[in-house]
């Protein structure tokens, strides 16, 4: 007899392994709450990185763009002090590849941050759930995101000692600005941080205010300081300029032109005549910048006044200046406006003073070209009062909710009201924000990821 | 528009399959009878039953009587495709990133086989130098196989389904115990063939739905074959009693001509549907053709002795097997076109590249005579070289390296001799790349066209490819194959 053994064992090819090696996470050193993912293909690819707080994962970094065999990518909006989980996939030629799972403990929040409580709703669009890219004046400033629960997922803080009053994302999303008001050690400039750590940049502005916005085709423009003489005095006004990627200066429009100190002499103090403090921008589009127009709030004019960027004039003036846009019957006048967000029907102010003393609300108006009114549609003022010196803000939220900052007082909340409320009807607040005394909000734009974050206001 | 076609067609793909013949790989998974199985397949010099009628017909002269020879075999067949994991780029208009998607290990659903005969009778007639023999069987193979319609392999198969019967009529002479020859008559019917699979039906330009489409197609073809054509010659030659040579070949290059219908509805709930027409008429009649192999056997065999009486026997056989033969399944649909949301996609020849291989089996097994006229048990082992490239895998057919070993034995009661035989098969683990696939999805709405180079119709991320490859991923099989065989000697 012959009897050969089974054969029970394989001899085919073994799997290839397209997993990237090499992988390394670390924390970003200009962001600390940035973590950087490195890792290695042997062969050019491109990649990305799945993280989450669960090994379920669920986010991802965006996809990179050019295939390369050193990579590197970042988790932004990551919450400190928390752990998580990590993985690298890759696309080389039609193959996929996979990292293990691995997990890691980001940094614990900035000891310089101010203790923030969240009330209400921080979950839902009936309260708020996105995020606040917000300047805290606390110690020392920071550029920040907050999520709607109070948790802070980005960080940067201006340690040269220069006020910070806004922020905003960069139109390519990639980049967070915010202007850094000299203080004579350190020269005014907008301040370009990007978001995954990378890089810091920054754009020299000689007397730069209080508030900038960046065009859509990338360009800033922003509020600056124009000093005249104006009789035996000099006075502070304002002028909007705009720089290009090379920083050269263009004026658009001096409010020297559009208003005259003996006319309309506004009640600053110290020869701060006009004190345009902030800037909305409507109509922006990069293939077309002639619809973008400014609107301008001169707290010291108690008026805003619109600017297109096409005439460079102050084509329209609502408030105490001159008004080309009257206030229509029973509605609400303001007082030394803070943060406005203005459009071609709307313009919601922050109204520093106009309830009365010590009282601030938000205000907003429909604005008829045709009928050339103001009318008021909303109005806010919480109880027991609020004071804003300065900055503040409002703008209407999706389902007739407004979100109010509260700026000097450190406050931000969401109100609501029912769809068919009345004006002047106390709104329910929904959600709140609230910092230590002392504490000061800048002007804050909203966005519902970082993942490609626009400025909402 | 070649390449549209593809897709509906592609059912054809695998279709051809089935458990044909005593052969080997390829389309088959070893051979038929008990005492072959038991011996590993080494009979080409032996073959001293009916079942010589497949393997060397020539050896019917052995018999020297009248016989009658039933058997069945029983296998567990069971294979195994995990999917590569992959990148969905299908998914990126609603997702910023394409999901990382892992498929789970699929599994032959239909691994056992029950009803798999062999009938046969051979007779000298009382011609001394003579035989003959008719034989009805099916082959040795795997007939049916099912996988999950969602499975990481649906764009490759989801169902195959081949019922083939051999009839055959043989006749041999020898001269004295010297040598001999003998020839076979093989009539090949097939009367059920299906195969089905998955197609990706997007009517949108550069479809890259490597891991589903909302518009996936579930693409059959059914059809039957009653009559193809075949032969096999053997010879035998015995230069000294001790050693014993054999040699056959199958020799025509026949193929299977099916006529078929052809059917298309959406995998998923849709509120569209496929309508098939030729002309302005509805019709889904086409036709399959897969060609077979031709085949060569030569085997050895030394015979110790005892006198007359064979004690034992070792045998080494080499099979080649033509498999190149089978470049491609083509799928005629005398001009039928497929009509998809009002869309015409012309169906026409569809060529399905299969590019398999020739290969070479070595087989070495042997008889040992343990109680004489009481008692025989016997084993055998063997290898066969892959029937196709890796690229080239599907899980249609195990198509890589086989091996195998068995183990039998007869028992003798007078004229009636009880065999049985139990042979494990397995494939080779094979690991395909997606990067060296060359199995591609069948996605017949694309305007992507060869080189396949275009950016505006050719996703980006499958550039100089016709679709996403579907078959990258490991690949396993193996078989559990007992057989059950009784001969009555007159």
């Amino acid at each position: 007899m012959l009897a050969l053994p089974l054969v029970t064992v394989g001899c085919g090819d073994e799997p290839e392994s397209f997993a990237p090696s090499n992988v390394r996470a670390s924390a970003n050193a200009t962001v600390p709450t940035v973590v950087n993912i490195e890792w290695t293909t042997d062969k050019p690819s491109v990649g990305y990185v799945s993280y989450g707080t669960t090994s379920e994962l669920g986010k991802s970094t965006t996809l990179e763009t050019m295939a390369t065999t050193k990579h590197t990518a970042s988790l932004v909006g990551v919450s400190p002090s928390t752990k998580y989980y990590y993985r690298v996939f890759t696309w080389q030629d039609l193959d996929t590849g996979a990292s293990p799972v691995a997990s890691l403990t980001t940094n614990a929040a900035p000891s310089n941050l101010p203790v923030l409580t969240v009330t209400g709703d921080s979950a839902s669009d009936n309260g708020f759930k996105e995020l606040l890219l917000l300047p805290i004046i606390g110690q020392k400033p920071l550029v920040s995101v907050v999520a709607s629960n109070g948790q802070l997922l980005w960080y940067y803080s201006e340690d040269k000692g220069r006020t910070v009053t806004r922020a905003r994302f960069s139109v390519d999303g990639k980049s967070v600005l915010y202007n850094a008001i000299g203080n004579g050690t350190a020269p005014s400039e907008i301040v370009r941080v990007a978001l995954d750590g990378s890089s810091v940049t920054s754009l020299g502005v000689p007397d730069l205010g209080r508030d900038f916005v960046q065009l859509a085709n990338g360009d800033y423009v922003a509020l600056v300081n124009d000093v005249r003489p104006s009789g035996t005095t000099m006075l502070r006004g304002d002028k909007l300029v705009e720089f290009d990627a090379t920083g050269a200066p263009r004026t658009i429009v001096s409010l020297w032109d559009c208003f005259d100190p003996t006319q309309y002499p506004g009640d600053g103090a110290n020869g701060d005549w006009t004190g345009a403090v902030a800037i909305s921008l409507s109509g922006s589009d990069d293939s077309d910048l002639s619809n973008d127009v400014f609107y301008l709030s001169l707290r010291n004019l108690n008026s805003v006044v619109r600017v297109p960027r096409a005439t460079g004039k102050c084509d329209a003036v609502i408030g105490a200046a001159g008004p080309t846009i009257p206030f229509a019957a029973g509605s609400s006048t303001f007082v030394h406006p803070g943060g406005i967000f203005g459009s071609a029907g709307k313009l919601e102010v922050l109204d520093s003073d106009g309830a009365g003393a010590g009282m601030s609300r938000a205000l907003e108006y429909t604005l008829d070209a045709t009928a050339a009114t103001a009318t008021e549609s909303f109005r806010y003022t919480p109880s027991p009062p609020i004071h804003v010196d300065a900055l503040g803000g409002v703008a209407a939220l999706t389902g007739n909710r407004w979100l109010v900052n509260w700026s000097t007082a450190g406050k931000l909340e969401v109100v609501g009201l029912p769809a068919d409320a009345a004006l002047g009807k106390a709104p329910d607040v929904r959600w709140s924000l609230t910092a230590p005394a002392g504490t000061t909000f800048g002007y804050h734009v909203r966005t519902a990821s970082l993942d490609a974050p626009i400025n909402e206001p | 528009m070649k390449q549209r076609l593809l897709g509906i067609s592609a059912l054809a793909t695998g279709v051809l399959c089935a458990n044909v013949a005593l052969a080997d790989g390829g389309y088959y998974s070893g051979v038929k009878g008990a005492v072959a199985s038991g011996r590993g397949g080494a009979f080409v010099a032996r073959a001293d039953d009916v079942s010589a009628v497949e393997l060397n017909p020539a050896g019917l002269t052995h018999i020297g009587t009248t016989i009658i020879q039933i058997g069945n075999r029983f296998s567990y067949n069971q294979h195994s495709y995990t999917r590569n994991p992959t990148l969905d780029w299908g998914q990126t208009d609603t997702q910023p990133t394409p999901p990382y998607v892992q498929f789970p290990t699929v599994r032959n659903q239909t691994p056992w086989q029950v009803l798999d005969p062999f009938i046969g009778i051979a007779s000298n007639f009382g011609l001394k130098d003579w035989a003959f023999a008719a034989a009805i069987y099916s082959p040795a193979g795997t007939a049916r196989e099912v996988y999950p319609t969602d499975g990481g392999q649906r764009y490759m198969m989801v169902r195959r389904n081949a019922q083939m019967i051999n009839y055959t009529l043989s006749a041999a002479w020898k001269h004295n115990d010297v040598f001999g020859v003998g020839a076979t008559v093989k009539w090949i019917a097939v009367p059920s063939l299906e195969y089905a699979l998955i197609i990706d039906g997007s009517p949108f330009s550069s479809p890259a739905n490597a891991v589903r489409s909302d518009v996936d197609v579930h693409a059959s073809v059914k059809g039957s074959d009653l009559f193809t054509l075949n032969a096999i010659l053997g010879a035998w030659l015995r230069p000294t009693p001790n050693l014993e040579i054999g040699l056959s070949g199958q020799i025509l290059p026949s193929e299977i001509h099916t006529k078929s219908t052809l059917s298309a509805s959406l995998a998923h709930p849709s509120n569209y549907s496929i309508t098939l027409m030729r002309g302005t008429v509805p019709a889904n009649d086409v036709s399959l053709t897969l060609p077979l192999p031709m085949s060569a056997r030569l085997g050895a065999r030394y015979r110790h002795l005892d006198g007359d009486r064979e004690v034992f026997d070792v045998e080494l056989d080499g099979v080649y097997e033509t498999w190149s033969r089978v470049d491609h399944f083509r799928l005629d649909s005398n001009n039928l076109t497929a009509y998809y949301r009002m869309q015409p996609v012309p169906i026409g020849v569809i060529d399905i590249e299969k590019n398999w291989s020739n290969t070479l089996g070595i087989h070495l097994g042997g008889d040992f005579a343990v109680v004489p006229q009481r008692l025989t048990v016997r084993g055998g082992a063997y290898y066969e070289t892959p029937v196709s490239d890796p690229a080239y895998q599907n899980i249609d057919f195990p198509q890589g390296p086989q091996f195998g070993g068995a183990l039998g034995a007869s028992i003798y009661f007078g004229k009636l001799q009880i065999s049985v035989a139990g042979e494990y098969r397995a494939q080779s683990q094979v690991y395909v790349a997606d990067s060296d696939s060359r199995v591609y999805q069948q996605a017949p709405g694309s305007s992507c066209k060869a080189p396949y180079t275009s950016t505006v119709d050719c996703n980006s991320h499958y550039l100089g490819i016709p679709a996403p490859p579907v078959n990258g991923g490991t690949y396993n099989a193996y078989s559990v194959i007992g057989t059950l065989e009784a001969a009555y000697r007159f």
